[in-house]
């Protein structure tokens, strides 16, 4: 259930990965309580990047850029990206994308691979 | 060739550390085995927490990094409320813990704990030290990182094999900071002279509010000439109490939850609110949806993550006060400011008006007014948490930047006492007043044994009321009086108490026959407490149900004061 007033937001925040830096940008996150329904961590260059989901309030969303960007390590945080969709919404749909789902089943099968499968459950949803 | 222990030792030194406070154990012998020789200072808490809350005061009256040494797990684990402490108050603090040996972590050892992870929230840095050819670096970046910027807590956790083993390193003359690894960098923008002159010229209302934030930066002085040209309204937070001398006639005393009603009414009812290195918590703004709705604000602050809070700010400006306030001023230098007369002369109006009906507090307030007028302009306030230090902070009057200690944004019950021993070693020849409650005293009152231990002349004033005051008032305003849990009426004698620590104790009560409800002696009581050349406990009795005003609710906007009980 998706409180009012909040929004879906990807962040992706580039960072030099020593310790503790990335659990620092989670718990920036879930010290208020929010979920994180996605986080992925990669190499970018000489950092890391991480992208991460969050559904937060207008406030919130100030909060966590702010405290973010003074967290040690942390090299840049991009614009957060407004998601249309989520993951509950997704599934209410499943009946009018029950091809997809099937897709989907299958790329979670452990036969797939789970990246390729995150990565088509999420390709439709980055929306400014 | 230098064990790891020496290293550690050596980077203090190199880092300007001369004392360190701790407490030994299993995993940190080989750092205590190598103190000898150090040249740094190392003063024996007799308690972790007590060593962290030391090192505490020692920072905050110093703007020096605290340094404080425990074991891995509980000695570890009792670190956790100083380090929280230090990192909602912006206290540059080096906590530095002892671990299990490398091959053991993970593995639930004896006195195992994950104190690197479970204080990644609090500290504003920490490491788990891998080797010791990295103690130099980590070191010299944790001093940097506690230091800079907005100062706080960093911890460094050393397994105690790395303590024993050697290696040949050189200890760097000064860190050089890895190019933006410290947090992105603002681009330095120029200062918004010209929109800050245009709010000033076009409010009716304006008001300053004076935050800790202005003391770390040693910007009083910059402030208290801009405040000079300004003449506007002023209020500051518990941190910010001293930076302002209470004799200006813009000054307005306290502001928020047990503020003055002048300052909060200014606060609240401000067109314009220049906010100068205070972060707007909840104690300061009430309801923080209905605070200052009618005002602008303008907010002069070093760490970006603080801007904004209440709701978006019209002009948040960036960067170091002792450079932000030069610039405000420089500014509006040339400006013709109106002079607001009306504004201010209703404030004043309220502040000479001011009839906070204290009730059974009057002998509490006038007892703080007599220890005020006693103190010597050097003298260092350390106070813990609860009703006294709200009345101590209504009275206190002192203009000195770093008089006025005291746990602000975590409370935490407990620090007054190991607090003055930091203060009181940090500022030897300073007059340092230890106050508390009978709560309070209660939870660090094994450190009168570290008084007596260095000889530390610090005076301990004890306002017992047999209850956890505070929350006993919030029961009695809110809860019906169903004081549950809050009767302390089983305290000890602390005058004997303090005997047994070797400790001079005095005591003093109420008198309701005098008209200020203290007994005629009271000054003479106070005098020989504070002359005293050795440590000194004076318990003051204080009537039960005495309750702080003015208070503003939990929750509800600083415009909704209750001034007295009824």
């Amino acid at each position: 259930m998706q409180a009012a007033n909040t929004t879906t937001y990807q962040f992706e925040i580039a960072y030099y990965n020593r310790q503790g830096t990335l659990m620092r940008i989670l718990g920036i996150v879930t010290r208020r309580g929010l979920e994180l329904p996605y986080v992925h961590a990669e190499t970018s260059g000489d950092m890391h990047k991480v992208t991460l989901r969050a559904t937060v309030n207008p406030k919130q969303l100030g909060q966590l850029c702010r405290e973010w960007s003074v967290t040690p390590d942390v090299v840049e945080i991009r614009e957060p990206i407004r998601v249309l969709g989520t993951w509950n919404a997704f599934r209410r749909a499943r009946g009018k994308v029950s091809a997809r789902m099937r897709g989907l089943a299958r790329a979670e099968s452990p036969r797939q691979p789970w990246r390729a499968a995150l990565a088509r459950l999420f390709a439709f949803v980055p929306s400014r | 060739m230098r064990t790891g222990a020496e290293i550690v030792w050596a980077c203090l030194r190199a880092e300007g550390v001369d004392t360190v406070f701790g407490y030994p154990g299993g995993a940190v012998i080989p750092l205590y085995d190598a103190l000898a020789g150090s040249g740094v200072r190392h003063i024996l808490a007799r308690h972790e927490q007590g060593a962290v809350f030391a090192a505490g005061g020692y920072a905050r009256s110093t703007g020096k990094v605290g340094v404080a040494i425990a074991t891995s797990g509980p000695g570890a684990t009792n670190l956790v409320t100083g380090i929280a402490d230090a990192r909602m108050d912006s206290v540059p603090l080096m906590c530095i813990t002892g671990q299990v040996r490398t091959g053991l972590i993970g593995t639930d050892a004896f006195q195992e704990t994950d104190v690197f992870g479970m204080t990644l929230s609090l500290t504003k840095w920490s490491r788990l030290v891998l080797s010791t050819e990295e103690i130099p670096e980590v070191v010299a970046e944790g001093f940097h990182l506690a230091r800079s910027g907005r100062p706080g807590p960093v911890l460094l956790d050393f397994p105690v094999d790395l303590l024993k083993g050697k290696a040949d390193v050189r200890i760097p003359a000064s860190y050089r900071p890895k190019p933006r690894s410290h947090g992105p960098h603002s681009a330095r923008t120029e200062f918004p002279a010209a929109a800050l002159r245009s709010l000033l010229l076009s409010s009716g209302k304006p008001t300053a509010l004076v935050g800790a934030g202005v003391k770390l930066a040693g910007a009083h002085s910059a402030l208290e000439r801009l405040l000079d040209a300004l003449q506007v309204p002023t209020g500051a937070t518990l941190h910010g109490l001293g930076a302002v001398s209470h004799a200006k006639p813009y000054f307005l005393g306290l502001v928020g939850m047990h503020g003055s009603r002048a300052a909060n009414v200014a606060l609240n009812e401000a067109d314009l609110l220049l906010v100068f290195g205070a972060r707007l918590d909840d104690r300061v703004t009430g309801d923080p949806s209905k605070f200052a709705l009618g005002a602008r604000i303008v907010h002069l602050e070093i760490d970006p993550s603080q801007v904004h809070r209440v709701r978006n700010y019209e002009l948040p400006i960036l960067g170091d006060l002792a450079e932000t306030i030069p610039q405000f001023h420089d500014a509006i230098a040339d400006l013709r400011l109106p002079s607001w007369g009306d504004w201010k002369k209703s404030l004043a109006e309220l502040r000479n008006s001011e009839n906070n009906a204290p009730g059974k507090a009057l002998p509490a307030l006038h007892f703080f007014d007599e220890l005020y007028a006693l103190l010597p302009e050097n003298a260092i306030v350390v106070v813990d948490v609860g009703q006294h230090q709200m009345w101590a902070a209504q009275r206190y009057r002192a203009h000195s930047p770093r008089g006025f200690i005291t746990s602000g944004g975590l409370g935490a019950m407990g620090f007054a006492l190991p607090g003055a021993i930091g203060v009181q070693l940090a500022r030897p020849t300073a007059l340092v007043v230890c106050i508390s409650g009978d709560g309070g005293i209660q939870m660090n009152i094994q450190e009168l044994a570290t008084i007596r231990r260095y000889g530390l002349a610090i005076k301990v004033l004890i306002l017992d009321n047999k209850f956890l005051g505070m929350v006993r008032q919030w029961q009695q305003l809110f809860y019906d009086h169903n004081y549950a849990e809050t009767d302390l009426s089983d305290n000890p004698d602390f005058v004997m108490l303090a005997g047994a620590y070797g400790i001079r104790g005095r005591r003093i009560g109420v008198d309701p026959s005098q008209i200020n409800g203290l007994p005629a002696d009271t000054r003479e009581v106070l005098k020989a407490f504070l002359d005293s050349p050795d440590p000194e406990l004076l318990v003051f009795d204080c009537p039960p149900e005495a309750n702080v005003f003015p208070m503003v609710p939990s929750g509800a906007a600083i415009s909704e004061m209750l001034l007295e009980e009824n």
